[in-house]
């Protein structure tokens, strides 16, 4: 499974790309919605979580252990919600904007291959279901831009599909 | 009320939208889930992903309205496409474009619009995301950012392929009008006689690539009482909101249609029966959480279904397969209703070890 999942990420060719402003819409997108100073896109391999985009942070990786990334791909759940103090993002927030509560959905491919997470920083946990979809629903959007890129490097139609479905 | 100049790029604007072959196809979730947000991050009750054809505005997406399309003359969003820029208007009735426009004095009662032209990366626009609202508005450059962004999205979504190889290749072959005739006008998913063609191809895809194809008959429980007790229009929305509700828990290469009345065929290719149970279940908790502000008081709905597994080793006749779903159906109705009856399971329930439930 795991394997499986690397291989997927390593499909997608995200990590380690430049800065690209269709990824940052959606970190500009939940800033907004969520009212909040911290939003993250980022992907998760053995070692790193790494930062597509990142707002209300200067941070373009971190250590895998630990990192809030890392939570959510292990989680089985679609929302996936921590107390900050004890993840590994405290040195790259600015302390009197450090969130209290880091509430994250994962991006998902294959179908059940979590390779990275779409989170924001907040003061208070994420119960109304309304803004748990929302969240949900931007990840989702995410694949369709990961989508775009695997149309000019992926050529085998079954593998396409299993990583968009 | 003004009726918009045709933009210069006419005939090659409209050869880029009939290109796509987007228009009369079946509401998606991927693009509804964008004016989901349109709605939820720019706080408005309407937005809409508007193609603007020779004389109508034809939606891909829209929500806070039950309609499909309008026509052209009346289109705010046939003004929109003539720049370039986000076309605001802040206050339908001050502006002499639109203040006796139709959709303004009588229902909707359009007062605020912010389109953003859509065009496939040449200039040429062929539609807008739009946000509308019922009172006069102003937008910051933040909201402008936040709708620009959006429409992006859209745009994202526009220049990739939907992820069902089937619909995309059924879509391409036919004739808009052919198309339409295959979807059903109030829910905008596939009709029955879409559904058959898609099954067929279906099927055959599976049985070349040796793949699981999976369908479930969906069948909403109690809807008469909803019509009897909340009158037809609501049992329209019902069923509006059902379909949409289902495609935004299904996976994007899962089929939807109308197979009749209140009754909905679900195609899961490349899905074994386990895995479509994980992903029928997610929906009928979503149906489940669903709440209609009914003529007295709120009232929620549920379903039930009829699971049946096209073998991939043996591909049995398509009639034979629904014919066990439409079976396994019916017990899940006199199973109690709001459950999933697989495989096995139907023969539990007639020996009734299943009736608990």
């Amino acid at each position: 499974m795991e394997s499986q999942r690397l291989e997927y990420l390593r499909l997608t060719r995200i990590i380690d790309t430049p800065l690209e402003d269709r990824y940052e819409k959606y970190t500009r997108l939940l800033s907004r919605v969520f009212n909040c100073s911290f939003a993250a896109v980022s992907f998760v391999d053995q070692e790193r979580e790494w930062f597509k985009s990142v707002r209300g942070a200067v941070v373009s990786e971190i250590q895998a252990d630990r990192s809030f990334g890392k939570l959510v791909i292990e989680s089985s759940d679609d929302i996936v919600q921590a107390q900050n103090s004890s993840l590994g993002l405290g040195h790259v927030i600015a302390f009197d904007q450090r969130p209290v509560w880091l509430v994250g959905t994962p991006i998902l491919i294959g179908g059940v291959h979590r390779i990275g997470a779409l989170y924001v920083g907040l003061d208070h946990d994420l119960a109304a279901r309304e803004d748990q979809e929302v969240l949900k629903d931007m990840a989702r959007s995410i694949k369709r831009e990961l989508a775009q890129t695997l149309y000019h490097h992926i050529t085998q139609d079954p593998i396409r599909e299993a990583i968009l479905c | 009320m003004l009726v918009a100049p045709l933009p210069a790029n006419e005939n090659e604007r409209l050869a880029d939208l009939r290109g796509l072959g987007i228009l009369e196809t079946p509401i998606e979730e991927r693009f509804d889930r964008i004016t989901r947000l349109v709605c939820r991050s720019l706080d408005v009750p309407i937005s809409a992903v508007s193609l603007v054809e020779d004389d109508r505005q034809w939606f891909k997406s829209i929500q806070g309205l039950p309609v499909c399309e309008t026509s052209r003359d009346v289109a705010f969003c046939a003004h929109a496409i003539l720049n370039d820029e986000p076309f605001i208007v802040e206050d339908a009735l001050l502006d002499p474009r639109f203040a006796e426009n139709p959709l303004v004095t009588d229902d909707p009662k359009i007062r605020f619009y912010a389109g953003i032209p859509l065009s496939l990366g040449n200039g040429r626009n062929i539609g807008t995301l739009c946000a509308i609202d019922r009172v006069a508005r102003t937008l910051s450059d933040d909201d402008i950012q936040t709708l620009r962004d959006l429409a992006d999205m859209v745009t994202a979504e526009l220049n990739t392929i939907a992820a069902n190889e089937t619909c995309v290749k059924l879509c391409a072959e036919l004739e808009q009008a052919e198309r339409a005739a295959l979807i059903d006008p109030l829910t905008r998913v596939w009709n029955r006689r879409g559904a058959m063609t898609i099954l067929e191809r279906e099927v055959q895809r599976a049985e070349r690539g040796q793949t699981p194809l999976t369908c479930a008959l969906v069948d909403i429980d109690h809807f008469k009482r909803v019509n009897d007790e909340h009158g037809h229009d609501l049992g329209d929305e019902v069923l509006r909101q059902f379909a949409k509700t289902a495609l935004s828990a299904l996976r994007s290469t899962d089929i939807l249609s109308r197979w009749g009345g209140e009754e909905f065929l679900i195609l899961l290719p490349e899905c074994s029966e386990p895995d479509a149970q994980i992903v029928l279940h997610r929906m009928l908790k979503k149906i489940r959480d669903l709440e209609f502000e009914g003529e007295r008081n709120p009232f929620r709905i549920t379903a039930s279904i009829g699971m049946a597994a096209f073998a991939d080793q043996q591909i049995e006749p398509i009639e034979a397969v629904l014919k066990e779903a439409d079976r396994r159906l019916y017990a899940a109705k006199e199973n109690g209703r709001d459950c999933i009856i697989a495989q096995g399971e139907h023969d539990a329930f007639a020996n009734g070890a299943l009736r608990a439930g």
